[in-house]
């Protein structure tokens, strides 16, 4: 086999020595990928995940999406707050409903959230946080409070 | 035994590996898949960019855009155009894959993002990587693209990997039990009013039939990652992938990462094994 470039003249050369970038940097690539993906699963092992018995946690490249175990509140004010010069009653109202839902894994989360809200009050008037919190017991929950 | 036949030619494992290598895909799929995920990911980083998403989930509440995360954002959109038109392919698909992996490690870390990193990883090398890329030396007047088989191999084996891992991780409790549908779909109900036929609703408040869903959603990854092995038939890849996917999209909200995975099993799953 001859060593021609793309022009079509010969080149004569270091073909041993240069030949074999491509096939190293192939092997690294493919190596790196497949080391980063076994390293991640043996870190969901670590994190406590067992077939079973423990949900897995957020592990990058683990491929955990829809399994790790989360929560979901939908969440209102009332009356509204106002956040940017909007009247706002719901958390939805200030998110895009197709995909880009700003949701939280953890219901603990959303209380904090709520309770954010209450900076956003009007002062004059008594402000009813009401959450409705959704499980992975199957459970529904609704706690409410009152802003401070 | 007849020696004077041909005999074989014993090739070595690293004989074998340099064939691979240098092997020619015979499908314009990986290039094809290059296009419609870059296209999926575009569409998504504009709505990201214009709409600031990304950044209301960082935080909900009204704050300064961060300008990094802005910066990721351009980057993205910028090498997205470039990856479609073709031109640029591994050092665009490089800086995108890198800009990717940073909006995941950095700023939010969504599964999407870390799965983009790779894909565009491999699709930076769809057309030959550093070595063998088309370029001025490699006029295309006179050459037919380059088309690395490793790629369409490695994007084949990267799906079937995933499929397997989701699903194994899928194996536990909160899954089994239906309780991770129940909390998304009943989120959708209680916040958005998600318009799912009476029938089904009603199903899905139920765990035990969550749970029925589950499991079957299992079976049917696993399966999947079987088929993406074999990589036949793909009548079966495709029906599972939309099945799975297109389930996803209307049950939880989730559309882009739904319609990227259609697209790799229907574009890189070879339609003729014959030919591959």
């Amino acid at each position: 086999m001859s060593d021609v470039d793309y022009a079509g003249s010969h080149v004569p050369t270091t073909r041993q020595v240069r030949s074999l970038a491509p096939y190293l940097y192939c092997a690294v690539l493919c190596g790196a990928l497949a080391a980063t993906q076994v390293v991640a699963e043996y870190g969901q092992l670590r994190a406590g995940f067992r077939p079973f018995s423990h949900a897995p946690t957020r592990v990058p490249y683990s491929w955990d999406m829809f399994s790790i175990r989360i929560d979901r509140c939908a969440m209102t004010w009332d009356p509204p707050v106002q956040i940017d010069g909007e009247s706002v009653a719901r958390w939805t109202d200030r998110t895009w409903p197709l995909e880009f839902d700003t949701v939280y894994n953890r219901a603990e989360t959303y209380l904090g959230a709520a309770a954010r809200g209450c900076m956003y009050r009007e002062p004059a008037k008594k402000t009813i946080v009401r959450l409705v919190c959704v499980t992975s017991d199957g459970a529904i929950h609704e706690p409410q409070f009152i802003c401070p | 035994m007849n020696h004077s036949s041909s005999v074989p030619e014993r090739v070595s494992l690293s004989g074998h590996f340099v064939r691979w290598v240098d092997a020619e895909d015979p499908s314009s799929g990986v290039g094809a898949f290059r296009v419609v995920f870059a296209a999926i990911w575009l569409l998504y980083d504009l709505l990201d960019l214009a709409l600031g998403t990304t950044e209301r989930s960082l935080d909900w509440y009204p704050h300064p855009r961060d300008p990094g995360l802005v910066v990721v954002q351009i980057v993205l959109v910028a090498t997205g155009v470039m990856l479609i038109s073709g031109r640029g392919v591994w050092a665009f698909g490089m800086t995108a894959a890198a800009a990717r992996g940073i909006e995941g490690f950095v700023y939010f870390p969504l599964n999407d993002f870390f799965l983009g990193s790779i894909f565009l990883l491999l699709l930076a090398h769809s057309t030959g990587g550093p070595f063998r890329e088309d370029g001025p030396r490699r006029p295309r007047r006179t050459h037919r693209p380059h088309r690395p088989k490793w790629v369409r191999d490695a994007l084949l084996a990267q799906l079937a990997f995933i499929y397997l891992a989701t699903a194994v991780l899928k194996v536990n409790p909160d899954w089994l039990g239906g309780g991770h549908l129940f909390v998304r779909t009943q989120y959708m109900v209680v916040s958005w009013g998600w318009p799912y036929p009476a029938w089904l609703e009603q199903r899905l408040a139920t765990p035990a039939f969550d749970a029925l869903l589950a499991k079957g959603a299992i079976l049917a990854e696993l399966a999947l990652a079987g088929i993406l092995v074999a990589r036949r038939p793909w009548w079966l890849a495709a029906a599972l992938a939309i099945g799975i996917h297109a389930f996803g999209a209307f049950i939880t909200n989730v559309w882009f990462l739904s319609a990227t995975m259609i697209a790799s099993v229907l574009l890189l799953v070879p339609r003729e094994q014959a030919r591959d």
